[in-house]
């Protein structure tokens, strides 16, 4: 199975938010998007999800379009935790709700799964904590049994115990490869030890799609010092200097090579030394419009 | 189509029974009514002997003055449904009574109004169309499956209204006083089932597409105050126009239609499937970003037609003599011309305004 979004636009209030926005999925694969504020993380979902119609594009699955084809949307889930209607209702009675819409909605794991915290059938949403709301927006969404399945800041203002409960919780859904996670989320570190693959949402459109295995073989943070305090031409064009202090600057070298790092020692730096590379380096070189926190005219 | 119809049964079914609830315990209220009247007055009635007496004294008197039988008088003065209204407003679909209770109940109206808001707007401002719209279920059979189900507990409103009013009336009542045909309790259902179908379908479309809880309140209140005499002038304009009768002697309303009670009952089914046709087209185009704003953009055309409509309704002018004034009936029709003009024009005049401010800098 495999969910294609092809040339998505959309805009809002006459203001284009998604762009040409293009995406293949598998179910097996989480995914980290990623954005500034405001970027078109959630219109991106919301898109996907018809809830906002699309102005141009495709979305759909094994080649059948959503929009012609409805019933394929089992196939995708996305709670939204912001709008959510049921904030009145029992968890029983979202379950049975959600049980409707997904024929494939397994009941006792969600039962099973929120006894692990204490939350019994007949206890309403609202009367629950910012967390365990949280926690039972991503139930919803794991046991909807969906291969494709998208959560919107699933670790946003939650303490540690919760976050890592959402973490365990996803990664234990995509472990027997049907189910495929989109997570869009501003906590970095979290992503960063989860997903395979971060999409990049810049100026409306996906900017870059990284598979973070390949990205870890290719690129390198270092950390140089060089004689002088002009930086050397080769380090501006083939990296992104990550952080300067004093002379010693941090870059990120995307990819990598012997070459390049051959080039790089003829230069004589006096400190060359390789620092463990991480999510947040890879946002700070997409987004950040400093040069190492120094602006350059 | 069972899961979305299973869906909205588990979401509607406390509204519906609470329909039947209201509905049902109305009815059974005026029949409680018509029936301690009913006894008061038979207990209060002349005797027959005393009746005897008066028409014996009346025919030694003046010999024309006829009385009519005693069990003849007491038939005619106890029933409950009497012959009340003027030849005018008067059709064989419906029993010649001017209470509303007895026969097209304007409540029952205002229930299925109040349903429609209800459901709608619990389900646009609870967020319940937002999980429906990202669900498997095509957005054509979750409108029409829903508008169905509200439809359908409606009409059951209707019938279950009339089997308690006559059923109450049949069970403390002698049937010889009672006094309404078959045909006449089925053209009350008809005509009540057409008006309360006619409200509800408003009513849903409004909660579902208004963007705001304040603009429903608003346009309900106006709907509320207006509907009876818009319906009222149109009728007395159809039947000046049909048949020349003024607006003075055709003493119709919208409870008692007399001779335009088949064309308000079509217009009423008409107008139902016209805003229910144009609710499914705008449902099918809903696009939720524009959760702040009236959402009724692609519909606007429809909309604004069916305003101006309403808004001649309210303004009809007759004459002291009850004859129709064209040029006297226009003055709110232009004024909402107006306003939906602007209405019309207003996202590009504020984008206007937007572009002149930015180039002054």
């Amino acid at each position: 199975m495999k969910l294609t979004v092809s040339g998505l636009d959309k805009r809002i209030a006459g203001r284009a938010v998604l762009q040409d926005v293009a995406l293949d999925w598998q179910p097996g694969e989480i995914i980290g998007l990623v954005g500034e504020n405001g970027a078109g993380k959630t219109t991106l979902m919301r898109t996907l999800v018809n809830q906002y119609l699309p102005d141009g594009g495709h979305v759909a699955v094994d080649g059948h379009d959503l929009a012609t084809a409805p019933d394929w949307r089992v196939n995708l889930c996305y709670v939204d935790p912001s709008q959510v209607f049921f904030t009145g209702n029992t968890l029983r009675a979202i379950v049975d709700d959600y049980a409707v819409a997904y024929p494939g909605f397994d009941r006792q794991r969600f039962f099973a799964a929120a006894a692990d915290y204490d939350l019994a059938p007949n206890r309403r949403f609202r009367e629950l904590s910012k967390g365990y709301q949280a926690v039972v927006v991503v139930l919803l969404s794991l046991c909807s049994n969906a291969p494709f399945v998208m959560l919107d800041e699933p670790f946003d203002g939650l303490d540690l115990f919760i976050r890592e409960a959402i973490v365990s919780l996803t990664v234990d859904a995509v472990a027997d490869g049907k189910r495929g996670l989109l997570i869009a989320s501003h906590n970095l570190l979290e992503l960063d030890g989860i997903a395979d693959r971060i999409l990049f949402l810049k100026r409306h459109t996906i900017s870059h799609d990284y598979r973070l295995e390949d990205l870890r073989e290719k690129a390198v943070k270092l950390q140089l010092v060089f004689k002088t305090a002009k930086l050397p031409d080769l380090v501006r064009e083939a990296g992104r200097i990550l952080n300067v202090q004093g002379r010693v600057v941090t870059v990120l070298f995307k990819d990598y090579t012997d070459e390049l790092d051959a080039k790089l020692r003829a230069l004589e730096p006096v400190l060359i030394e390789q620092l463990p590379l991480d999510l947040t380096d890879l946002f700070r070189s997409e987004y950040d419009h400093t040069e190492g926190g120094v602006h350059h005219a | 189509m069972r899961d979305i119809l299973k869906l909205y049964w588990r979401r509607y079914r406390v509204a519906i029974l609470a329909l039947l609830a209201v509905v049902a315990l109305n009815a059974g209220y005026v029949a409680t009514q018509q029936v301690a009247e009913f006894h008061g007055a038979q207990a209060g009635a002349i005797s027959r002997k005393a009746y005897d007496k008066e028409a014996a004294k009346a025919k030694a008197k003046a010999k024309h003055d006829k009385y009519v039988s005693y069990d003849r008088f007491m038939t005619d003065t106890l029933s409950v449904y009497q012959d009340e209204l003027a030849p005018s407003a008067h059709t064989p679909m419906l029993p010649s009574v001017g209470d509303g209770s007895l026969g097209v109940n304007v409540i029952y109206a205002m229930t299925a109004f109040v349903f429609g808001l209800i459901i709608a707007g619990w389900d646009h401002f609870g967020r319940f169309d937002r999980f429906v719209l990202g669900t498997r279920f095509a957005r054509r059979r979750v409108y029409w499956t829903r508008l169905g189900l509200g439809g359908a507990a409606v009409v059951a409103s209707i019938l279950l209204s009339q089997v308690v009013l006559v059923g109450g009336l049949y069970l403390g009542i002698p049937a010889k006083y009672i006094n309404v045909s078959g045909l006449q309790t089925f053209g009350i259902i008809l005509y009540t089932s057409a008006l309360a179908l006619a409200a509800f379908v408003i009513a849903f479309t409004l909660a579902m597409f208004a963007g705001r809880l304040w603009q429903v309140g608003l346009v309900s209140v106006a709907l509320l105050w207006t509907f009876d005499g818009v319906i009222c002038n149109y009728q007395g304009l159809y039947a000046q126009v049909m048949h020349h009768v003024s607006y003075n002697s055709f003493a119709g309303a919208l409870a008692t239609p007399g001779p335009t009670y088949w064309p308000t009952l079509v217009v009423m089914l008409g107008l139902a499937a016209l805003i229910a046709c144009a609710g499914a087209w705008g449902f099918a185009r809903l696009s939720l970003e524009y959760d702040a704003a009236v959402l009724v953009r692609p519909l606007q055309a429809v909309f604004i037609a069916l305003v101006l409509l309403y808004a001649f309704g309210i303004d009809i002018s007759w004459s002291h003599y009850g004859y129709f004034e064209f040029a006297n009936s226009l003055h709110l029709s232009l004024i909402t011309a107006v306003l939906c003009l602007l209405w019309w024009f207003w996202p590009r005049l504020v984008a206007h305004f937007r572009r002149l401010r930015l180039a002054r800098g």
